[in-house]
Parts: structure tokens; C-alpha cells; sequence
């Protein structure tokens, strides 16, 4: 009697986990929706308003926002976002930010 | 010998540090901060209690990169006589990494060397013969800022293998920049002229990081 229940936990443990591991790769397959992942068409209908592109023209409503940012910058812009901006090691970072500051109210006026 | 922090990053800056050649090592600076690199110069350090000539090797053990500017060959308005801090500090760079050990972090040094012409240096360096020296003069024989930066970011494309934007995106951000700095400056009541090399560097910096494209 005590030998046959003896497999009962077990087989719960492993249908468990089983249920867990498809939960998990289901979830680990489906892209992860971004800002970025919006349409055009969604936007233009949560604003109410048309939204047109850097050379004056309507952008297709199908599009996603990534796609519209993707094609506004030239291939050296795309390059130039991409980078992180090393700062030498000498220069301290609270001084750094107050330059920051400085740009930002310069490129302001 | 451990390799130093962001070795691959750091590009050793030696050229003149007078008047005449103010405009072209900023463009240099510029030019390297914006292909994501750091640049690093014997200037960085104001230091008197040390002594200069280790200060300097200490920064090349630090740089994998090495630009050198041995353009200024004529002799000093004052004095009368040559500079060599230029060609001595270009010797210690090659020496290191001659001299490094197998596997040493200082074998996979590379340089660039610059001159207004590309075979004037055989008159006055003649053992640099079979060097690869890139040319940054224009017919008249002044330094052109836009033949700097092309060199700078083509020497640091091809020696990293990175991605980087090309020179004339560069210029364009470089002029961009110089149009700003005087009005950064106001703000600090700093002098353009007077900007130490820090100060000069964390102008470069902040404005990268405030215009990315």
C-alpha cells in the first residue's frame, strides 16, 4: 500500500514542471511588444491627429514607430546613435553634468 | 602585466601643443571622441610633482592607438632650435610595442603618423622609411582640418574594425560643435582660447551626449 503512493508525488512534481517549462518557452517565444511596436494608424487614432514624416508626406498607417525612426536617419546617423559616449577618466562626472547643462540651454535659445 | 582599463578605447594624442596647432588638435580630439573613442594626451596630467617622461609612458602603456603629428619640423620662432618631443614620443610608442613580451597587451599597439606631406619626413626622419605616413597638408602647405579628421576616423575604422560614421558627417558635427562652444563657454565665464585640455574634452563630451545624430 505504501509502496504503490510511493510515485504520486513524483508524477505531480513533473507534470508541474512540465506545465511551467511550456508556460515559460511560450512566453520566451512571443516577441516583447516596445513602444516602438505601435503602428502609425494606432497612434494617429489615439491622437486624432495625421502624422507626417521629416520630408513633409503622410507616413503609412501600417508602419510601426521603430520602422518610421529606423528610415528617418541616414546610414551615418544610425551608426552615430548607436555608440556610447566614453568619458575620459580624468573628468568627473558632476562636472560633466553641469556642462550638460550648459548645451542643454544653449541648444534651448 | 595586466591590461589597463579600456586600453582598446584609449588613443594617445602626440603633436604640437602651441598656438598654430590649437584648431587641429581639437579637431583630433573631436574626431576621436566622436568614433567612440577616448583620447588621451600628455596634457591630461598637471601634475609637478611628477616627472614628466614616466607620466607620458605611463599614458602610452594605457593607449592602444597612437596618432603623431611630426609636422612641426621647423625651428621654434624663440629659441631657434628643433622640437623632439614629437619624435621621442613616437619612438617610445613604437618601442613598446616592439620590445612588448608574446600575448603582452602592448603587441597589439597600432599607430598612425602624419606629416603635411606624405615623403617630406625622409628629409628629417629618414629611419621612419617604410612607414605608411599620411599626408594632412594642402597645396600651400597648411594643415587641413578636414584631411585631419578624415585620417583620424579612417586610421581608427581600420585599425579597430568598428563601424564609425563617415569624415564628412564628422566635420559637419565638428563645425556644429565650434558654433556652440563659445556660447558653453559664456556660461562658465571661461575663455575659448584658454580651455585647458579637460575643459575642452568635457565641452566635446557633454555636446556629444546632448546631440547623439
Amino acid at each position: 500500500m505504501v509502496g504503490g503512493n510511493r510515485g504520486a508525488p513524483a508524477v505531480g512534481t513533473l507534470a508541474l514542471f512540465c506545465y511551467f517549462y511550456c508556460k515559460a518557452t511560450t512566453l520566451m517565444s512571443t516577441p516583447r511588444k516596445t513602444r516602438s511596436d505601435k503602428k502609425i494608424g494606432t497612434i494617429e487614432k489615439e491622437l486624432g491627429i495625421s502624422i507626417y514624416g521629416p520630408n513633409g508626406r503622410k507616413i503609412r498607417k501600417d508602419k510601426t514607430v521603430g520602422q518610421v525612426r529606423k528610415d528617418a536617419l541616414t546610414d551615418d546617423q544610425k551608426i552615430a546613435a548607436k555608440r556610447q559616449v566614453k568619458v575620459h577618466p580624468k573628468i568627473k562626472t558632476a562636472d560633466l553634468n553641469k556642462v550638460r547643462q550648459a548645451v542643454k540651454n544653449v541648444s534651448q535659445k | 602585466m595586466n591590461e589597463p582599463v579600456a586600453y582598446n578605447d584609449n588613443v594617445f594624442i602626440n603633436c604640437p601643443f602651441d598656438k598654430a596647432y590649437k584648431p587641429f588638435l581639437w579637431a583630433i580630439i573631436f574626431a576621436i571622441q566622436d568614433c567612440d573613442f577616448t583620447p588621451r594626451c600628455a596634457q591630461e596630467e598637471d601634475n609637478a610633482g611628477d616627472i614628466r617622461i614616466q607620466k607620458i609612458m605611463k599614458i602610452i602603456d594605457e593607449c592602444r592607438y597612437g596618432i603623431h603629428d611630426i609636422s612641426k619640423a621647423d625651428l621654434d620662432e624663440h629659441s631657434q632650435l628643433a622640437r623632439f618631443n614629437m619624435p621621442l614620443e613616437l619612438g617610445i610608442f613604437l618601442a613598446a610595442h616592439y620590445f612588448a613580451p608574446p600575448k603582452n597587451h602592448n603587441k597589439n599597439k597600432r599607430s598612425m603618423i602624419m606629416d603635411l606631406e606624405p615623403f617630406r619626413y625622409q628629409k628629417f626622419i629618414s629611419d621612419l622609411s617604410g612607414q605608411d605616413i599620411k599626408a594632412h597638408g594642402s597645396e600651400t602647405g597648411q594643415i587641413q582640418v578636414s584631411r585631419v579628421i578624415q585620417n583620424v576616423r579612417d586610421f581608427l575604422a581600420t585599425s579597430s574594425r568598428r563601424k564609425l560614421s563617415g569624415a564628412a558627417y564628422i566635420a559637419g558635427r565638428y563645425e556644429l560643435f565650434l558654433e556652440a562652444l563659445p556660447a558653453i563657454c559664456e556660461q562658465f565665464t571661461w575663455e575659448v582660447a584658454d580651455l585647458t585640455f579637460l575643459d575642452y574634452l568635457t565641452c566635446v563630451t557633454a555636446w556629444i551626449q546632448e546631440n547623439r545624430v
